[in-house]
């Protein structure tokens, strides 16, 4: 996959997302339509399926992948429609021309993410009342993955103790509210 | 491997086989560690939660801001935009060329002029001119609601049928097709000049509507008649 890309995805650069939203977008749009969804489901999976590449170009899963950005997003829009339909209990169409391009597209399969327990909506709440230099420094390490270093160089720090220091100042913090 | 190195590459999913084994083995073996898995998965599965929702924000915006476009980017009658822009052009260079001294009044009644003339040919009295001349000038300069308002009241007092399609058009640009339809029936009752046009219009209409069944008549209709648009009309419903 193309390693400019990937990487733009990973960004937090709101231009260069939206340029790959938008790149892709009209044409999912036709492609979903064999599906008898309308235009508010088509989106809705799209950007699931969008959040679903940005996370796995984020873990670094994509880095090895041979198929182009394209293909592998509209597998896992594929993967979406077939739940949406599922739910809506909607009968796909069949029709002979439909199945060839429905082997072109590789359906990829994403993890459904389960339900928060209860414990891990408390986190979330506190994580909100958190500072925003906290809340910033955590995101880095636990959502983007990023180790200290990279956080120092990212977030502008001036050196890993800071970081270290501050993260596991919030980290305190957020233990403390959990607990009190 | 340390403790802290060998978390963040689980949190990650990261863990090579070895470093699994390692892993596994610490959890089994340390109640503290197990802990500290606990408390730090907990804690990443609640930041992913909020950051994601926060990225679905980001991409809703993005959402609306591609529809947005879409709208913005007139369908279909920029031909005659276009058209009445040339017109226009070669009135202003015309004008320039042979009347030097001319108010900003004068320019102005002429620069309306080609327009007009390409929409609707002929204006008596200066009364209607001016309401006629505002409801056109709103339409090209993609004023389309204020036109609305201008082509209804022109069309109550006229009732030139020609008002109907041009407000059925100004409609459809305001993503208010289901009230552009009825107008575009109530056109094709008359013959004018632009009834040829309507279907195409109408075609449009339920498109937008997302309407196909709707949509295909109308197209049908454009190719039958061989009318405005009936290649494309005819692309339209292969594709479809």
């Amino acid at each position: 996959m193309d390693k400019n890309a990937v990487q733009d995805l990973q960004s937090e650069d709101r231009l260069k997302l939206k340029a790959i939203y938008n790149e892709y977008r009209t044409e999912f749009l036709n492609f979903g339509k064999r599906y008898n969804l309308n235009e508010d489901d088509l989106s809705d999976v799209y950007q699931e399926a969008f959040l679903a590449l940005r996370k796995l170009a984020i873990k670094g899963t994509l880095d090895d992948v041979k198929s182009s950005m394209k293909t592998y997003l509209f597998g896992i829009c594929k993967f979406k429609i077939y739940d949406v339909l599922k739910r809506k209990k909607v009968k796909i169409p069949y029709e002979a021309k439909l199945h060839v391009v429905e082997e072109e597209i590789q359906e990829i399969e994403i993890d459904r993410e389960p339900p928060l327990t209860e414990k891990q909506s408390l986190l979330r709440n506190y994580f909100k009342e958190l500072g925003e230099k906290c809340q910033q420094v955590l995101t880095m390490y636990y959502y983007r993955g990023l180790n200290i270093k990279e956080i120092v160089e990212e977030g502008g720090y001036g050196n890993e103790n800071v970081v270290k220091a501050q993260k596991s100042r919030c980290l305190k913090t957020l233990r403390e509210l959990c607990n009190g | 491997m340390n403790q802290e190195t060998l978390l963040q590459k689980y949190l990650q999913g990261k863990l090579a086989k070895t470093e699994q084994q390692e892993f596994d083995a610490l959890l089994k073996s340390d109640p503290e560690f197990r802990n500290e898995v606990e408390f730090h998965s907990d804690v990443n599965r609640a930041i992913s939660a909020e950051e994601d929702e926060k990225f679905m924000k980001i991409l809703s915006d993005f959402e609306s801001e591609a529809r947005e476009k879409k709208t913005e980017i007139s369908k279909f009658p920029t031909k005659w935009l276009v058209a009445a822009s040339i017109a226009l052009l070669v009135g202003i260079t015309y004008f320039f060329t042979t009347y030097q001294n001319t108010t900003s009044h004068d320019l102005y009644v002429q620069n309306f002029k080609p327009y007009r003339n390409v929409t609707h040919p002929i204006i008596r009295g200066d009364q209607l001119n001016d309401i006629k001349t505002q409801a056109f000038s709103e339409y090209n300069k993609g004023e389309y609601k204020k036109s609305v308002q201008l082509f209804t009241e022109l069309y109550a007092s006229e009732k030139e049928p020609y008002y109907l399609f041009y407000k059925a058009n100004a409609l459809i640009q305001l993503d208010r097709a289901e009230e552009a339809v009825p107008l575009l029936n109530k056109h094709l009752e008359t013959q004018d000049s632009l009834t040829n046009k309507t279907y195409w219009y109408l075609a449009m209409a339920y498109l937008q509507l997302d309407d196909m069944v709707q949509a295909k008549q109308a197209l049908n209709s454009v190719v039958e008649r061989n009318a405005y648009n009936a290649q494309k009309a005819k692309q339209l419903l292969d594709a479809l």
